[in-house]
Formats: C-alpha cells, sequence, structure tokens
C-alpha cells in the first residue's frame, strides 16, 4: 500500500491531481476498508490500540500521507488536504466508537457482577394502619368540610335531657323504645346517638346562622349479636338555616353516597319515623353487589339500609331558640360500621371490635 | 306486628299481590321486615279421616290405620302416635309430600307397608305457641266434618302470605290491620269496605261505670252479652287469627283478639257472674296489694298501677291483663265486655313494672284513640251476632271524662311547598287530605287550609305532621335532589380534632396499628393490671350487659393490653398497637369528666431477619414518643423514676413530662401484669393525656448557622449508676453553647474495666454561630469539658 501511495506520488504531475484524484481515493477507500476490518477483528482495547498506531501513530499511515502535502503543487495542495482529511476522520470516528463500545461493555460488565438477590423482602417493615372505622371516618369528614361543614364533637357520656328530652323525647316516650339505653343513673346515659350534639351546637350558636356541622363520635346500645356492637360510631350532620328544605336533604345525602360508595350507586328515601326530625327518611342505597338484582348481602331487596334523617323538628329548633317559621334545618345521623361493613364487604360487625392484627392489617 | 294477605283482600274484595303491597306499605313508611307464605313447610298434606285401627303385628307402639283421604281406595299408614282413634279427621302427608323434617315415600315397617303419614303441628310448621295445649302432642286433630281429601292448607287458610311490618311508635293505628287497608287505598285505586257495626243505647241505671282517675282512664264502655255459648270459633274465624300469630281459645277470646287486631283497639271480657256489685270501678292499686292475673300468677301491685274493679274486689289490671277470679271459662253464661282507653305513659309503667307485656298493653302504650272507644265495642257486638255467640243487651255503659282533642290545623300550601323545596298544587293537597278522610276547609286567602284528621291518626297534631303527609302520599321518590343554599360560618374546629388525626396518622405510618377497644371494663381488670383502684362507683353502668362491661374505663390500659393478649394468644409476635380515645373520671357535677388519651403498646418480639436482628424494648418506645412529641408540639419532654407502680417495671419506668408538667407514665409492664395476660415476653407500655397537646404549636423559624461544624470523639468512664442525664447536664454547662450535635454511640461494661464502671463513647458536635472555630479553640472546650466530667461524676478518659 505504502509503494503504491509512493508511486503515485512520484507519478503525479504538478496541478494534475484533481484529475488523477479518483485513483488515490480507491486506494484510501481499500486502506480504510483494511483497517475496519482489522478493528473488527480486536478483541481488546490493546489490539485497538495497536491499530490506532499503525493508523495514526508517528510512522503511521496518516502521518505518511502528510509528507506528500509538502511535495504537490499548491494548486493540489487543498484538495490532497481535503482527501487525507476524510480518510483520516471516517477511519478515526469508527476506531473511536468501537473503543467507547468496548470500554462501556466492560464497565457494564463488571457492575453486573455486582448483582444482588433482588428477590429477598425488603428490610423496611414498618408499616402500621389506622382502624377501618377511622378510614370511614376519615372519608365522611373530608367529603362533609368540603362542603363548608365544620366537625365537631359532644359528649359520649351525656345528660338524660340531651339524648332525649331536647331530641323531643319525653319521659315515657314511646320512641325511647326503640334504643335500649345504658344508664349511669336516672338522668345521665352513654349516649345513644350523636344527636345530642345537635342541642349542644345549636345552644351555642343560636341566634347566629347557620349551623352546618358534622360530629362523629361513640355511641352506646345495648345489643350484641353479629350486627349489633354494644358500642359503635355514628356521624351526625346538622344544618340549620333559612329557606333550607327536605329536597336539599335529598341532594346532600345523594352527594354523600356518590362519594362514598361511587357514582352509579343510587338511593331510596322511605318515610320514617324519628321523633327529632320530621318528615323523616330511612336512606337505602342501591346494592352494589348485585346491582339491584337482588342477593344475600341485600336481603334480595336490592336496597342496603344505610342512615335516618329528616327535617329537624320544630320543636327541637323551638327548644334551641331558633323561630321555626323562620328557619328550617335537616339532620341525619348514619353508622360508620354499617358503612365500613359494605364498603369493605365485612359481614360480622363483631371482627371490627375484636382488634386480630390480621384483620386490621387488610386497611 | 302481622298481617295476611286474606285478611286484606277481606277489606277489598280484590285478589292481591304480597310483592305489590309489600311495596306499597314501604313506600308509606309501614317497613315491610319480612314476607313469607304461611304454607311454605309443607306440601300434598290433605284431611284424611280414620276409618279403622289395628294394632301392628310385630311392634307395641305402632297401629296400623286405614285413612279416607276421599277419593280412591283408603290408604294404609302405620303411624305413631298414641292420640288418634276411628272417625277421627286427620291431617295426612301422601307419597310425594314434604313436610317439615323431610319428603314422604311409600315405605315399610315391621313388615307392613305404609303409604303417607299422619301429621302433628310442628311437622306442618305451625308454631307450638298457636295450638292448645292438647293438640300440641302426637297427630294434629282437625274439625271434624272437613271435606276428605282437602288440601290442608286450604283448610287452614295457611295458602296465604304473612307480611311482618316493623312499625314506628308513630303509627300505633297501624296495629289495627283496617287501618293498614286504609293506608293501601293511599295508593291503590281499591275499594275498602266499610264494616258493619252493632250499635247500642247509652243506659244510666241498674249497673254503673266509675271511673276514680281520669287522668290515667279517659273513658271506659261496658256491655253485656246474655246466654253465650262458649265454644271454639268457626274455623274461619279461627284461622284469620291463627294466621296473624294468635291462639284461637274460644268465640268470645277471639272476638276480643279479633277487634285488637282489626281496629288496633284492645278489648277485655269478663265473666259477668263472677262481678260483684253490678259495678265497674276504675282506680289506682294500694301499695302493695297482691292480685292473680289470668295466668295464675300473683302479681305485686303498687298505687302507679290501675285497676279495673268490681263493687268489691279488684278484677283486672287496667290494659295489661285480666284477672283470675273474673275469667271466662267453660262454664260462662254472662259475659261483660270491657272497652276502654287508658293512659298509655301509666301503662308502658305498670307493664315494664310487671314484667308482663302483652298484645293489648303494647298497643295500649303505644297511645290510641278514645274516640275508637265505642267503635271497637260496636264492632264486637257484631261479631257476637254474626257468630250467634249470645244475646246483647240494648243499652251499653260509657264513662267518658277526657274526650279526645282533635286539633283542626291551620296550614298554608306555600309553607307546605317552602319546607319540601317543591312546588305542589292546592288541589293536589287537598286531595291528599281527602284520601285521607282529613276534612278540609280553605280559609277565604284562598292559600290557608284548615284540616281535620281522622280520630285514629293521634299522630297529627301539628303543621309539620301535615307535611310529612303530603309528602308520603306524594311520594318520597318524586322529591327532586337539589343542595342547600347556604350562608358561611365561622365556627372554629376544635384542635383536638386535627391532633387526634395527626397522631394517628404519624403513629400508623411508623408501623404502630391503630385499635378501638370498648370504652367500658370490667373493674376487675384494673387489679389485673396492677392499679390500687378498683372503677369509680359514679361510673358504673346501672344496666350493663355484662359484669365485664359495667364500668366506663379510667384507663386504655386494661382494653389495650386485652387486645394484646387475644392477638398473642393467637401465636401473633408482632403486636405494635395504639389507641387515642376518651377515659373517664367520676365528679360530682352531673357529668364525668371526659378526657383524650393515648395509649401505646409494644411487644419485645425479639425477631430475626435476614438482614438484621431486632428487637423492641424501653427505648424504641421512648423513640416514638420523643419523636411523635417532636411532631406535635414544642414542647421538652423529661423523664423522672415512676414511684410505686405495680402495673410497669420498678426499674423500667418513668413519669413522663411535658415543659415539666406530668403527663403520663412510660416503661416495660410489670412482669406480674403481663403474666396475668398470658403474655410470655416482653412488653412496653406508655399512655399520655393528650390534654397537654391541645393548643396548636407556634413554629418559629431560626436562621441556619453559616460556619462550618468540626466533629469530636471522647470516651469516659464512669461510675455504673451515673445517668446519662447527668452527664448530658454537665456537658451542655461545660460546651459555652458551642455544643451543638451529641451522640451517645458505644456503652461499654466489663472486667477491663472494672465491676462498678460502664464506659462511654460520645461524639461531640462543635459551631460557633459567629465565626469558623480553628482546632485549637475545639480543644480547649472538648477539655474542659473532659475536665468538668473527671471534677464533678469521677469520670476518668479511657
Amino acid at each position: 500500500m505504502l509503494e503504491m501511495i509512493k508511486k503515485f506520488f512520484d507519478d503525479l504531475e504538478a496541478d494534475s491531481l484533481e484529475e488523477k484524484s479518483k485513483f488515490l481515493e480507491n486506494l484510501l477507500n481499500d486502506a480504510k476498508e483494511e483497517g475496519k476490518a482489522d478493528i473488527s477483528k480486536a478483541n481488546t482495547v490493546d489490539d485497538l490500540k495497536a491499530i490506532q498506531t499503525k493508523y495514526f501513530g508517528k510512522k503511521g499511515l496518516v502521518p505518511d500521507l502528510m509528507k506528500y502535502m509538502g511535495k504537490v503543487s499548491n494548486k493540489d495542495k487543498p484538495l490532497l488536504g481535503k482527501i487525507i482529511h476524510e480518510f483520516k476522520t471516517d477511519l478515526e470516528n469508527h476506531l473511536n466508537q468501537i473503543i467507547k463500545d468496548i470500554e462501556n461493555a466492560e464497565k457494564q460488565a463488571r457492575l453486573e457482577a455486582e448483582k444482588i438477590d433482588i428477590t429477598l423482602p425488603g428490610t423496611n417493615t414498618k408499616i402500621g394502619h389506622k382502624h377501618p372505622l377511622t378510614l370511614v371516618e376519615d372519608q365522611i369528614k373530608e367529603i362533609f368540610t368540603n362542603i363548608g361543614f365544620t366537625v365537631v364533637e359532644g359528649y359520649e357520656i351525656e345528660e338524660d335531657y340531651y339524648n332525649f328530652e331536647r331530641l323531643n323525647i319525653p319521659k315515657d316516650h314511646p320512641a325511647r323504645e326503640m334504643q335500649d339505653t345504658f344508664y349511669l343513673n336516672e338522668d345521665v346515659v352513654l349516649r345513644t346517638h350523636t344527636s345530642p350534639v345537635q342541642a349542644r351546637i345549636m345552644d351555642k350558636l343560636c341566634p347566629t346562622l347557620p349551623v352546618k356541622v358534622i360530629a362523629p363520635g361513640k355511641v352506646f346500645r345495648r345489643d350484641d349479636d353479629a350486627t349489633h356492637s354494644p358500642m359503635f360510631h355514628q356521624i351526625e350532620g346538622l344544618i340549620v338555616d333559612k329557606n333550607i328544605t327536605f329536597a336539599d336533604l335529598k341532594g346532600t345525602l345523594l352527594y354523600l353516597v356518590k362519594s362514598v360508595f361511587g357514582e352509579e350507586r343510587k338511593i331510596r328515601l322511605r318515610p320514617s319515623y324519628f321523633p327529632f326530625t320530621e318528615p323523616s327518611a330511612e336512606v337505602d342505597v342501591s346494592c352494589g353487589n348485585c346491582n339491584q338484582e337482588g342477593c344475600r348481602v341485600c336481603g334480595y331487596t336490592g336496597w342496603l339500609e344505610i342512615l335516618g334523617s329528616g327535617m329537624v323538628h320544630p320543636k327541637v329548633l323551638e327548644m334551641a331558640g331558633y323561630n321555626p317559621n323562620e328557619v328550617s334545618g335537616f339532620a341525619f345521623g348514619l353508622g360508620i360500621e354499617r358503612i365500613a361493613m359494605l364498603k369493605y364487604g365485612i359481614d360480622d360487625m363483631r371482627l371490627l371490635f375484636d382488634n386480630d392484627l390480621r384483620f386490621l392489617e387488610q386497611f | 306486628m302481622k298481617v295476611t294477605l286474606k285478611w286484606l283482600e277481606y277489606y277489598f274484595k280484590e285478589k292481591l299481590d304480597g310483592k305489590e303491597i309489600e311495596n306499597i306499605l314501604t313506600k308509606l313508611g309501614l317497613e315491610v321486615e319480612n314476607r313469607e307464605k304461611l304454607d311454605q313447610s309443607f306440601s300434598k298434606v290433605v284431611v284424611g279421616k280414620i276409618i279403622s285401627l289395628e294394632k301392628h303385628p310385630d311392634a307395641d307402639k305402632l297401629q296400623v290405620c286405614m285413612i279416607d283421604v276421599g277419593h280412591n281406595a283408603p290408604l294404609q299408614i302405620v303411624t305413631g302416635a298414641q292420640n288418634v282413634y276411628v272417625g277421627m279427621f286427620v291431617p295426612v302427608a301422601l307419597v310425594g309430600a314434604t313436610v317439615v323434617g323431610g319428603d314422604i315415600k311409600e315405605s315399610e315397617l315391621r313388615g307392613v307397608p305404609s303409604y303417607g303419614m299422619l301429621c302433628s303441628g310442628a311437622e306442618l310448621g305451625i308454631d307450638n305457641s298457636l295450638l292448645s295445649e292438647k293438640d300440641r302432642e302426637g297427630i294434629l286433630p282437625l274439625t271434624e266434618g272437613l271435606e276428605l281429601g282437602m288440601e290442608v292448607s286450604k283448610a287452614f287458610s295457611m295458602d296465604d302470605e304473612v307480611l311482618e311490618l316493623g312499625l314506628t311508635p308513630n303509627r300505633a293505628d297501624c296495629y289495627g290491620i283496617y287501618n293498614v287497608a286504609k293506608e293501601i287505598v293511599l295508593k291503590k285505586d281499591y275499594k275498602l269496605m266499610e264494616l258493619e257495626y252493632h250499635e247500642g243505647n247509652i243506659g244510666h241505671d241498674g249497673f254503673t261505670v266509675e271511673i276514680k282517675n281520669p287522668e290515667l282512664c279517659h273513658r271506659y264502655i261496658a256491655r253485656i252479652v246474655r246466654n253465650v255459648k262458649i265454644e271454639p270459633s268457626p274455623l274461619w274465624f279461627a284461622n284469620l287469627l291463627r294466621n296473624v300469630g294468635v291462639r284461637p281459645i274460644n268465640n268470645i277470646v277471639d272476638i276480643t283478639n279479633y277487634v285488637m287486631f282489626e281496629l288496633g283497639h284492645p278489648m277485655h271480657s269478663f265473666d259477668y257472674d263472677k262481678l260483684e256489685g253490678n259495678k265497674i270501678v276504675v282506680e289506682q292499686a294500694v301499695d302493695g296489694e297482691k292480685f292473680k292475673t289470668l295466668d295464675e300468677q300473683d302479681r305485686k301491685l303498687d298505687s302507679d298501677m290501675l285497676l279495673i274493679k268490681d263493687g268489691v274486689k279488684a278484677v283486672a289490671i287496667a290494659g295489661v291483663m285480666g284477672g283470675f277470679n273474673s275469667e271466662v271459662d267453660k262454664k260462662t253464661k254472662n259475659i261483660l265486655f270491657e272497652a276502654a282507653h287508658f293512659n298509655s305513659a301509666s301503662i308502658r309503667r305498670t307493664s315494664r313494672k310487671l314484667g308482663l307485656r302483652s298484645e293489648a298493653s303494647g298497643r295500649f302504650e303505644r297511645g290510641l284513640s278514645s274516640d275508637n272507644v265505642l267503635k271497637a265495642m260496636n264492632r264486637a257486638m257484631y261479631l257476637v251476632k254474626l257468630l250467634g255467640a249470645g244475646e246483647i243487651d240494648e243499652i251499653y255503659y260509657d264513662s267518658y271524662p277526657v274526650k279526645q282533642l282533635i286539633p283542626t290545623i291551620e296550614s298554608t300550601i306555600g309553607r307546605v311547598n317552602s319546607i319540601l323545596g317543591m312546588n305542589i298544587g292546592r288541589d293536589e293537597i287537598i286531595s291528599i287530605y281527602k284520601k285521607l278522610n282529613f276534612e278540609v276547609e280553605i280559609a277565604s286567602d284562598g292559600d290557608t287550609l284548615l284540616v281535620t284528621p281522622e280520630a285514629h291518626r293521634i299522630d297529627v297534631q301539628s303543621e309539620i305532621d301535615l307535611v310529612e303527609e303530603v309528602v308520603r302520599i306524594y311520594g318520597y321518590e318524586n322529591i327532586p335532589a337539589t343542595l342547600p343554599v347556604t350562608t358561611t360560618n365561622t365556627l372554629k374546629v376544635d384542635y383536638n380534632i386535627k391532633l387526634v388525626a395527626q397522631i394517628k396518622s404519624y403513629l400508623a405510618s411508623n408501623g404502630l396499628n391503630e385499635i378501638i377497644s370498648y370504652s367500658f371494663i370490667d373493674k376487675e381488670s384494673y387489679k389485673k393490671c396492677g392499679f390500687n383502684f378498683t372503677g369509680d362507683v359514679r361510673l358504673k353502668v346501672m344496666n350493663p350487659l355484662s359484669e365485664n362491661q359495667s364500668y366506663m374505663r379510667e384507663k386504655l390500659l386494661p382494653g389495650i393490653i386485652e387486645i394484646a393478649s387475644r392477638n398473642y394468644k393467637r401465636q401473633r409476635r408482632n403486636i405494635n398497637i395504639f389507641e387515642v380515645g376518651r377515659v373517664y373520671s367520676g365528679t360530682d357535677d352531673s357529668l364525668p369528666i371526659e378526657n383524650l388519651q393515648l395509649g401505646v403498646f409494644i411487644l419485645e418480639n425479639e425477631l430475626k431477619e435476614w438482614y438484621s436482628k431486632t428487637k423492641n424494648d424501653f427505648y424504641t418506645l421512648k423513640g416514638i414518643l420523643e419523636n411523635l412529641v417532636a411532631v406535635i408540639s414544642n414542647k421538652t419532654l423529661t423523664f423522672e423514676k415512676l414511684k410505686n407502680t405495680s402495673t410497669l417495671h420498678p426499674g423500667r419506668s418513668a413519669v413522663i413530662l411535658a415543659d415539666n408538667e406530668p403527663i403520663g407514665s412510660i416503661g416495660e409492664i410489670h412482669p406480674e401484669v403481663l403474666a396475668d395476660y398470658d403474655i410470655k415476653e416482653k412488653a412496653y407500655y406508655l399512655e399520655i393525656d393528650l390534654r397537654a397537646f391541645a393548643e396548636p404549636m407556634i413554629k418559629q423559624y431560626t436562621s441556619l448557622p453559616k460556619y462550618p461544624t468540626i466533629e469530636r470523639d471522647m470516651a469516659v468512664i464512669l461510675p455504673k449508676d451515673m445517668e446519662y442525664g447527668k452527664i448530658y447536664e454537665v456537658i451542655k454547662e461545660a460546651s459555652n453553647n458551642m455544643v451543638v450535635g451529641f451522640r451517645i454511640f458505644d456503652i461499654f461494661e466489663g472486667k477491663q474495666i472494672g465491676n462498678n464502671a460502664k464506659s462511654i463513647a460520645l461524639s461531640l458536635t462543635y459551631q460557633n454561630p459567629d465565626k469558623t472555630m480553628t482546632d485549637e479553640e475545639v480543644t480547649l472546650i472538648h477539655n474542659s469539658i473532659v475536665d468538668q466530667l473527671v471534677d464533678k461524676l469521677g469520670a476518668r478518659l479511657r
């Protein structure tokens, strides 16, 4: 090769490179292909360094070619420079790329060799869980605070007066039998519902408006079986303002149900009776287990009872000092256990108070 | 309250669909709790007559009967029953029949083939309480003369559906089936049959009714029926009662029960010849008075209870139960029927005190109409006539001192609509009242209505009751759903609510599980937990479900450790739990104090993992507490030795102080307490009062230090009992505020350093807020700290 190049230049007449350049280019192309072939045979970075020396080292092909620059005519110089440059950069780029690839592959292999067993369990086992009743309570509180309700709390041990009388349930009222009550003494009860908070908060706020609160908390009734616990949790909702209507109650409960159970669920209001609301309604949500086709969960009715509600009874407003001809309100009370059981598919209320950690860790 | 379709159909002369009636009643607020077919437990059981009876050749206790079932040849059936006789009408389960207990097949009993089975009441699914005592044993005798081969379900009218209504206290009127029928016509275009009555004239002579306590008895009507023949009611009449759950007894008692179920108004019948003095006196009992009721029980009375007396003696406890001394029996010739109205609260108190609840007392105590008393009496007389039970006196005696006030209620169309958020027209509202048989008068302004409800609707007293009626009948399903438009309130949220949420989130994120235990506990559990008190009687529940739920908790520990123990027994070892809840303390005021507390329990749970060995100890729990408090408060925690504890380990427990105020305690649970709860590992517990954190903390920014820190280590040997707290104090004092970080990285005890000593290795971080410290400056302070430790604590350098 070197000889052929030498001969080419020896034979080259001044200012004739342009005509003859094709030959030189072919020669160099062959040299390039030969170089690439050598590169592809190389296995190590060292092999490639040798190739580098062969072409670009002091005695390599490229410096050798450069010598001819001084020998050709001035007119031929730019063209020769261009030809040499193309040859050089092309081969050099190729070589550098291969060196980089091999270096990368070696680095990659080194890291691969540092591998660990990724299937061993993680070491961070510090996971705790809030009680499912807390989760449901928090969700419902958020649903209502989003539309301007304030969370308030009341006494768990309450005066008979607030638990019953202020809710239009005087002594000897037949409705007292709807709830079996625990007594501490004649005048003090374990509250049977969160409704006494209605009277407490109205006492605090009257005559200002609106009253717009929800009140979660523990309540107590003398019942203990798969669907009743002597202690359970309720959330009371109360709104009192000018122009609050029964239709508003329905809309608010629809918002609640869709927020908790999903947009596709429906509600049904049924006439019912609570001494402290009138008109009153029991509220059912469409069964999500069977899409209302009837199943064991809904007792083949397509509906699940979830809460009691109604328009605040004029007497209740009056006892708090509001004029029932000027303001109106609605109230509702829902059992958190009931919602939790429906939401999570829990079939025995006692599980919620057994506190088996295998159960609690599922939430 | 049970209602059968057939009873309802009687008023409409229409065939009813059970599902449809259930829907109608539900929409009207009469909840149907259950609906079922009465004959669901048997099929292919027919009326048969025993035509012959022989002893089984091979079995003493069996008899072989030939039964006429009205078609084909008589059937041979082997029976083990002893109450059978030739000529007896019996229920026969044919081959292929189903009865309670299984299907009937052709069989052979000791070599004799049997083609069916004779049935007892129980085998037909008839509750024993609906049968007379003698009918409960053996084969159920059927009324003689029934058509042979007829389905027994037809004979007993059991081809019927029964609806169990869960009535709300305001609708006591619907304890009368006729009033339920009135509800159905509100939604269904049926014609309701008018009831027939047998009326009479008020009498003034010969007999008197005297009410001594008109506040307890508002009305009393008595009427005499003579020459009665006490006998079983006709089957159709008995069937009606049995199917709503009432045992037929005899024609007279059945009539009073029928009226009670039809109109909702209880009645009573006395054997007139057992009454003395030609009068009825209604009067309070005397304290301590004794009285034998119909069920032959001696009852002790008090002056709160109301009695029905004749001229001489007590004959009934008003509204609750009749007396044994005036009971109607087979020999009774003349009857005095009672229809009355008693004060509901008084009846409730009486029946509760006596522990005697009856269908009658249940109705009285929910409240009835006194106007309906005469209707009830006249209806009963009609039935006496219908059944030919006796000769009715033309005259009745009526004492009615407290008239029922039937209100006329003023209500505007605008008001009704403004409460409902709807726009129901005047005519529609009026038509609803008309359907209810309420009288309506339109006032001159055209918007105001004057509405008078029917007498039996004692729940309708004010305008809001009318609103309820309107929307109930208009249909809850037709109410639009809107959202309230309100003003805004600025009610501040109690900080405790946020605090609790924050604590729960923090602890759950740090590996602890939240539990919720009962607020009532067993007072014995205080002892078990090592407390030196036994439960405040002011926190005792008067009527607990059980002794172990009889005291309102003063501590969280008993509930928490019980749950820990339960999980431990289920082989659970990773027990890290907490509860946030209220405990109570008794006061002499009306209400106890309710305090929010936090309890945290962790089990030692020594655990070898593939990467490390871990176990919980006192310091794990202390770390949880310190970090929690740093999140919720600016307060500084300190710890002092806990004195006189049998709940926690005396050497491993502390009082927790926040800014020098005690807020609770922390420590290893006393080994004896753990043993009592069957926990065989160490466990740690803290309980704090959250009142200390009830104020939101105010965070204040401090500017970031500009100069570098320098770290120096030291190892000192100190007396073994020297507390870290003291070392910390000395270093802090000697550091001239230049020590900003402080860490113990080793504590060592061993022979090399002597028996009564320990070595502590510390790493101190120095920093001057105002400039870069030089090595010399650091060395100076570091050495002075060492000197102080030597001087004050007897330390020596290692």
